[in-house]
């Protein structure tokens, strides 16, 4: 691979950037992104750097910020407005560089292998990105430049708030070797314990340890550190790809007998892929079945149709259709995946409800909600399970063990 | 059996009734109905095939020497009929159950199909026949087949509704996307009888090969709950008509007239731009193309797109009222949806309503008020 220019770019603090134009008054104060005070299941979404030098960090319990600060500014996360702010940095990045890869909502990386010429250097490159974002949605971004992704986040990291940092070979080995070695992609507390078992503490224990005993402690991982230790990360800027099909599946803790339980939690994976279709926009034309007995054995199954679908009360009746072919026996795993995806769909001239009119109008009700609240009649049958409960009466559903979704996509 | 017949006559016979032959390779070899049926009749030859859903059959002049009937194979026999070179054919029934075939310097043993289990063709009698022109119907039939269902699922929609309101004939197709739909005085009134029936497109496709486009030449035809049934001078299509609810077409076809929305636009102009659009977008899934009305400057956008080929626009000429206020009206459809419809037109221009991206799309034929073509768009995203 040749020498490429990867830029990382991070916003700063980004949910209480956006809160903070909206709410100027709060400037200078520390301020948590999450629920309100009195929430007690919410947890922290984002919080100032004000906030931060109370302690206070992402994940944590609204209740144990609340203590940490009491006079800190609690808000609940406006998911819509951070989705908006986002999408124009986004369309900013397109029109900055060639390939752009998001990251999340606050966090993309560009490759700007090529583009090098139209600025003096990588640090006025650096400088032009971070102004033109402020510019564009008045928030500020940090930016780190190197010829990996590794080096590029890993410049973010230590230059974060506000910051600018380019890494290149002068200055590489410098920043590199002094770092503890969570600080490198991936590394957790977990490989951090074991590599200190053989007194590795910081990237430049890792060079010296040499890519032969890591390998032995712990395997490709051990490879694959001592790799980053040295700098090196092969991985492209890539424009992520939509996704092939969309689904959900299931665990249960205990394996489900064939009947109204089961057909009761395929009606949930059924509607966990509908939602997420819809959350998409698109439209699928195969149902895929998945089922695991208590033995292990996995038989799938699946229905193509000629039309485009992404109702929930479809996905169930064609899963439970495909279920009901299948020998009945215990179940140890059921998963429900949708594909031949489109982002479009015909319209017929026949069709009794304005399914069309029926999706805007849900899309528009929905729009920006992490989970949409309004839902048609037939599929909150489905989300409630409504078709087994009239043979079963309510019954506590079962508890799932593990759930992943896409299964596709599962690691 | 013995008859002569010439060579072209012959294989314009087999011709007009081989795609009636049962495709099926049925476990019964011996089966008659993957064979056609040939009786001698009064100095012609009536040839016949059926694979019992639809039945052609047809008379052609030959030298009949003894009177009699035969069943050869279907496939065989319109192959090689093609095949033969000389003017004359000679065929002979020998006592064996064998058909000695000659031609030219070649000689055909051919094993024949039991000729009495052919199954006679049902035929409606005692009934006055509606008559309709024959180009008419040709017409009828070739600007509406193209809209049923490919589907092999929906049955009800891989025909054509034929309705007979005692003055008219009125055709519908639709694969519930589109619909496109004609009608057509009947040349006789047939004492007010009427009929509504769904004629499985294939057979209406072997009527359309037999019909002439010729404008006096008339066409009877008569249709029951069970069958339909087109006669022509030496022709005769017999069908079974499709069981089942066809959609309700006419409530489709009831919209606001939307005139001052149609433009007009060179049919052949239109069909073009589409043409190349298709090029770009007919890959996997749907091949989609947007039309864009810019009233203002009288021009029609035709675009497509495709994520790893490239894009295309194009921008046609129109006329018509445009609204004095033009919002930006544009609307997606599939490409073949488009392409279909404008082959099979006559009209140098069509007026187009291209809808709003939810509506209806409309399709007509300028100067031609008899017919007319509803599209549904494509939603996109």
């Amino acid at each position: 691979m040749g020498r490429r220019t990867i830029v990382h770019v991070d916003m700063d603090a980004f949910f209480c950037a956006v809160e903070l134009l909206r709410h100027p008054e709060y400037a200078g104060k520390p301020l948590v992104v999450g629920g309100r005070r009195d929430s007690t299941r919410a947890v922290v979404s984002s919080c100032s750097y004000e906030a931060r030098a109370y302690g206070i960090h992402s994940a944590m319990p609204i209740q144990k910020a609340v203590r940490l600060c009491p006079h800190a500014i609690f808000i609940p996360p406006d998911h819509a407005a951070y989705v908006e702010v986002s999408s124009r940095i986004h369309a900013l990045f397109e029109t900055m560089a060639p390939v752009v890869e998001p990251v999340s909502i606050d966090e993309a990386f560009l490759d700007m292998s090529g583009c090098e010429h139209f600025y003096d250097d990588l640090t006025t490159m650096g400088a032009v990105i971070k102004q033109r974002v402020y510019e564009t949605v008045r928030c500020k971004a940090t930016v780190g430049i190197a010829e990996n992704k590794l080096l590029a986040k890993l410049a973010t990291d230590l230059s974060k708030p506000d910051g600018l940092m380019v890494i290149d070979r002068h200055n590489m080995d410098e920043i590199l070797l002094p770092l503890p070695v969570r600080k490198l992609w991936g590394v957790g507390e977990k490989t951090a314990e074991q590599l200190a078992s053989l007194n590795i503490h910081t990237v430049a224990d890792i060079r010296k340890c040499g890519p032969d005993r890591l390998k032995n402690l712990l395997g490709s991982w051990g490879s694959a550190i001592y790799q980053m230790a040295l700098g090196q990360d092969e991985r492209p800027v890539e424009t992520p790809k939509p996704a092939k099909s969309i689904g959900h599946e299931v665990t249960f803790a205990e394996d489900i007998p064939f009947g109204p339980a089961l057909f009761d939690a395929l009606s949930a994976v059924s509607h966990q892929t509908a939602k997420r279709l819809q959350k998409d926009g698109r439209y699928g034309r195969t149902v895929h079945l998945k089922v695991r007995f208590s033995d292990f054995k996995t038989i799938t199954r699946s229905q193509t149709h000629s039309e485009g679908f992404n109702r929930a009360s479809f996905i169930y009746n064609t899963a439970l259709s495909l279920l009901k072919k299948i020998p009945p026996r215990p179940v140890r795993l059921l998963g429900v995946s949708v594909s031949d995806l489109q982002t479009c769909r015909q319209t017929s001239l026949f069709s009794t409800t304005d399914e069309g009119r029926v999706d805007e109008l849900l899309n528009k009700l929905n729009s920006g909600l992490k989970n949409p609240l309004i839902t048609t009649a037939a599929d909150l049958a489905v989300k409630t399970g409504r078709f087994a409960d009239q043979v079963t009466g309510p019954e506590p559903p079962h508890p799932a063990r593990r759930t992943t979704y896409p299964p596709s996509q599962k690691p | 059996m013995k008859f002569k017949i010439q060579r072209e006559r012959l294989v314009q016979g087999i011709s007009t009734v081989e795609r009636a032959v049962s495709g099926k390779d049925t476990k019964d070899a011996s089966s008659p109905i993957t064979g056609i049926f040939i009786e001698t009749v009064d100095n012609q030859l009536h040839l016949v095939a059926t694979d019992l859903e639809i039945g052609v059959e047809c008379f052609i002049p030959a030298e009949v020497e003894e009177i009699g009937k035969i069943v050869l194979e279907g496939r065989v026999l319109s192959q090689l009929a093609r095949k033969l070179d000389g003017e004359e054919v000679r065929c002979q029934l020998k006592e064996s159950g064998i058909a000695l075939l000659e031609c030219g310097r070649a000689r055909f043993n051919l094993h024949t199909l039991p000729a009495g289990d052919f199954p006679a063709l049902p035929d409606i009698e005692g009934e006055q026949m509606w008559k309709i022109k024959q180009s008419d119907l040709r017409r009828m039939i070739r600007q509406t087949i193209f809209s049923v269902s490919a589907d092999d699922s929906k049955p009800v929609l891989s025909g054509v509704k034929m309705e007979i309101d005692g003055l008219e004939l009125h055709m519908a197709a639709t694969d519930i996307y589109r619909l496109a739909y004609r009608h057509t005085p009947l040349v006789n009134e047939a004492a007010g009888a009427k009929a509504a029936e769904i004629i499985p497109a294939r057979a209406l496709q072997e009527l359309l090969r037999v019909l002439d486009n010729e404008d006096e030449a008339l066409v009877e035809f008569y249709i029951t709950r069970k069958l339909a049934m087109f006669r022509l001078p030496g022709v005769k299509v017999t069908t079974r008509v499709i069981d089942g609810l066809f959609p309700d077409y006419r409530r489709a076809l009831q919209f606001s007239d939307s005139g001052t929305k149609a433009i007009k636009v060179q049919r052949s102009e239109l069909l073009a731009a589409v043409e190349r659009a298709a090029l770009i977008t007919s890959r996997r899934g749907m091949s989609l193309v947007k039309l864009a009305l810019d009233a203002g400057e009288k021009l029609l956008s035709v675009y497509a797109q495709e994520a790893e080929v490239g894009q295309v626009n194009e921008d046609i000429p129109v006329q018509g009222d445009l609204d004095e206020s033009p919002e930006p009206v544009e609307a997606t459809y599939q490409t073949y949806y488009l392409m279909d419809v404008l082959r099979y037109l006559d009209s140098d221009e069509v007026a187009l309503d291209i809808g709003d991206g939810r509506r209806q799309g409309i399709i007509r034929p300028v100067g031609d008020d008899n017919y007319i073509y509803v599209l549904m768009p494509v939603r996109v995203g």
